[in-house]
């Protein structure tokens, strides 16, 4: 107790620049954490789709004024009208292998208060996004059950394992009621727990646009249990807007053209190298322009710290070589100094600790979604590298004027022999 | 006791070295009062360095209390220092901007011995012998030389060490605040301790019963009290 009310009695001559470096160190590391979460959310959307389906897929983007004019509700769920008519003639054209769109719907679950995303996938959305699944396998690979298979995602899912039976009441649109259905669980989703969805258009689209995290149960499209209670209720439905156009492996360049003249006519389309170049840019944009002040401020910040760090070693020298004089060791002595320079580094990495673990329990606790973002210990991982890093280069600098200048030393330059 | 057998101590100088103290035997005995004289550049500063355990590079052997302190790292070496040994410097070397308190107490920062409320006790109890103890609250800046010198005493004296080694104490005060601290020191030796002073004032070095002269780092002369009785004048 006494050594930290020293601690504190050093300290309290340096308070006002400590604050300020704390405060700016802070800032820039919870601003920082915005960043490397979007990043590494960029970088993940780009992993997720990189593989040889969706490589070798358009995403279409339907004339919007268009469907505007022709589409109503109805035709969501029952999958007629304009937009549907469009996906059945693209589906037809040679080297098309499917359609990579999303339907949904909501679920009830347990006493949750808000609905739960419910989700219909093909066998060609299940191989584009192959790469979300981190438990248990696809419907294709399931063994057959007697009630519908269902992947899981999700932290409301947690306490459930691959191989267990859960009920949960799917929502008809119609009735506004809840039917209530048994399902068995073949594979789960793991953090970030993002799922694919496919409302962005416009001339530049990311890989980025196409994930939302949230509490997400998946169906099958081929399992005929679920199509029949479909064909009795509204419960799952696609606008049909936009959607991946899946080639075959065999796809000649001639049938692709096709295909692209075609989309033309009713809408635009990006091909997978237009979204990945697209990607790229938005990587660059994050890096150099949204990330250069924050690395800039942090710069700054570090510069001020190793300058502050020197100059306070400088002037505490005296009172260190009186330390001595009083029976404080070298040693005990730096580590007095250090501990007042490393302070600033500390709080901050501290607060930007916090700030990780209260997001991180809020997307847990399900009270925080975040589209666009990904936060967790890698975050602290990277606020914990930079402030090593900065302590390491922030007290070298002190230490050797600490070395070089000795009480000794002190001592003669005050009062020669 | 502090026993020093042939002490010798070099400064690095440019490429060569400086002789700094040469072959010095000296020893002194607990509860006595010795003056350490000499001109400016004698080597008396060095010399209380190595005697206040600040500077443990030389060669010979110097012991306190029967422990050599040459072979010693820096934190038994610091312990030491806070245990035996109270300082007084002619700077008076206290934390300017803190309180007459917080200096008094601060050898007691550097041991385990007592808790921040006997820490307190005690840091009163020498301001108090001092006759300072209404200073207690300002800050050293506020505070005149003379009353700075005594906080530096009651410093020197609140961890109750055997030596006390003062350094110029009253070459920065005038001459009745000088006389009042060589009286302190002069109740402090009666009270047990061993004092040394380093000093070139002849005044200074007249309360001592033992006085030593160096001269270009060697002992070349050292009387004692009962001797300039014996022989006045010389």
């Amino acid at each position: 107790m006494k050594k930290l009310r020293l601690f504190f009695m050093s300290f309290s001559q340096n308070i006002i620049s400590s604050i300020i470096i704390t405060v700016i160190l802070t800032s820039v590391l919870l601003f920082g954490q915005d960043i490397i979460g979007q990043y590494r959310y960029i970088v993940y959307s780009k992993d997720i789709m990189d593989n040889q389906y969706i490589s070798n897929s358009d995403y279409f983007m339907i004339d919007v004024e268009n469907y505007m004019e022709h589409e109503n509700i109805d035709d969501w769920y029952q999958n007629t009208g304009y937009s549907a008519s469009i996906n059945k003639k693209i589906s037809k054209f040679d080297g098309v292998r499917g359609i990579v769109d999303n339907w949904n719907g909501a679920i009830k679950y347990k006493d949750y208060k808000s609905y739960i995303s419910a989700e219909l996938y093909t066998d060609e959305m299940a191989d584009a996004f192959s790469k979300l699944l981190s438990e248990g396998c696809w419907f294709k690979d399931a063994e057959a059950s007697d009630i519908p298979n269902v992947i899981l995602s999700g932290p409301i899912f947690n306490d459930i394992s691959v191989g267990d039976d859960i009920t949960v009441k799917l929502v008809d649109s119609n009735k506004d009621s809840k039917i209530p259905q048994r399902v068995h669980v073949i594979g789960k989703y793991d953090f970030p727990w993002f799922s694919p969805f496919f409302t962005t258009g416009g001339d530049k689209v990311c890989t980025s646009d196409f994930f939302g995290q949230k509490n997400t149960v998946i169906f099958d499209r081929n399992d005929k249990k679920i199509m029949k209670l479909q064909e009795k209720h509204r419960l799952f439905a696609s606008q049909e807007m936009f959607y991946f156009v899946m080639y075959d492996e065999n796809c000649t360049e001639e049938q692709k053209q096709e295909v692209r003249d075609y989309m033309n006519t009713v809408g635009t389309y990006s091909t997978y190298d237009d979204l990945i170049e697209d990607t790229n840019s938005e990587i660059r944009y994050l890096l150099l322009k949204k990330l250069i002040m924050p690395l800039f401020l942090l710069f700054v910040a570090t510069v001020m710290l190793i300058s502050i760090s020197t100059l306070s070693t400088y002037k505490k020298l005296r009172d260190h070589s009186i330390y001595y004089l009083c029976g404080c060791s070298r040693k005990r002595s730096f580590l007095y100094l250090a501990a007042e320079i490393s302070i600033s580094v500390i709080i901050a990495l501290a607060v930007s600790l916090v700030y990780v673990i209260i997001m991180m329990q809020k997307i847990r606790n399900c009270t925080l979604g975040y589209d666009c973002f990904i936060i967790d210990y890698y975050n602290i991982l990277i606020s914990l590298g930079y402030a090593v890093i900065t302590l390491a280069v922030t007290l070298i600098i002190p230490y050797a004027v600490y070395k070089k200048n000795t009480p000794i030393e002190i001592y003669r330059r005050n009062h020669n022999d | 006791m502090i026993e020093i057998t042939g002490l010798n101590k070099y400064y690095k100088v440019g490429k060569g070295r400086m002789h700094a103290l040469k072959d010095i035997d000296l020893s002194i005995k607990n509860g006595e009062s010795v003056a350490i004289q000499g001109k400016s550049g004698a080597g008396k500063s060095t010399l209380m360095h190595i005697l206040g355990l600040l500077d443990n590079s030389f060669d010979g052997s110097v012991r306190i209390d029967g422990k050599e302190i040459k072979n010693l790292n820096d934190s038994k070496t610091a312990k030491l220092r806070n245990e035996k040994i109270g300082f007084v410097m002619q700077d008076f070397s206290l934390l300017e901007n803190k309180s007459v308190m917080m200096n008094v107490m601060l050898p007691l920062f550097f041991n385990n011995k007592y808790n921040y409320r006997k820490m307190n006790e005690l840091a009163e109890e020498m301001l108090e012998k001092v006759g300072i103890k209404d200073q207690a609250k300002k800050r050293v800046n506020q505070l005149s030389g003379g009353q700075r010198q005594r906080v530096a005493i009651a410093r020197a004296i609140v961890n109750d060490p055997s030596y006390i080694l003062a350094d110029e104490p009253t070459g920065a005060l005038d001459t009745k605040t000088s006389s009042e601290i060589m009286e302190l020191f002069k109740s402090l030796n009666a009270d047990g301790k061993t004092v040394i002073i380093i000093t070139h004032d002849n005044d200074v070095a007249a309360i001592c019963k033992r006085r030593i002269e160096i001269s270009d780092g060697s002992i070349v002369s050292e009387t004692n009290a009962s001797e300039e009785m014996q022989n006045p004048g010389t």
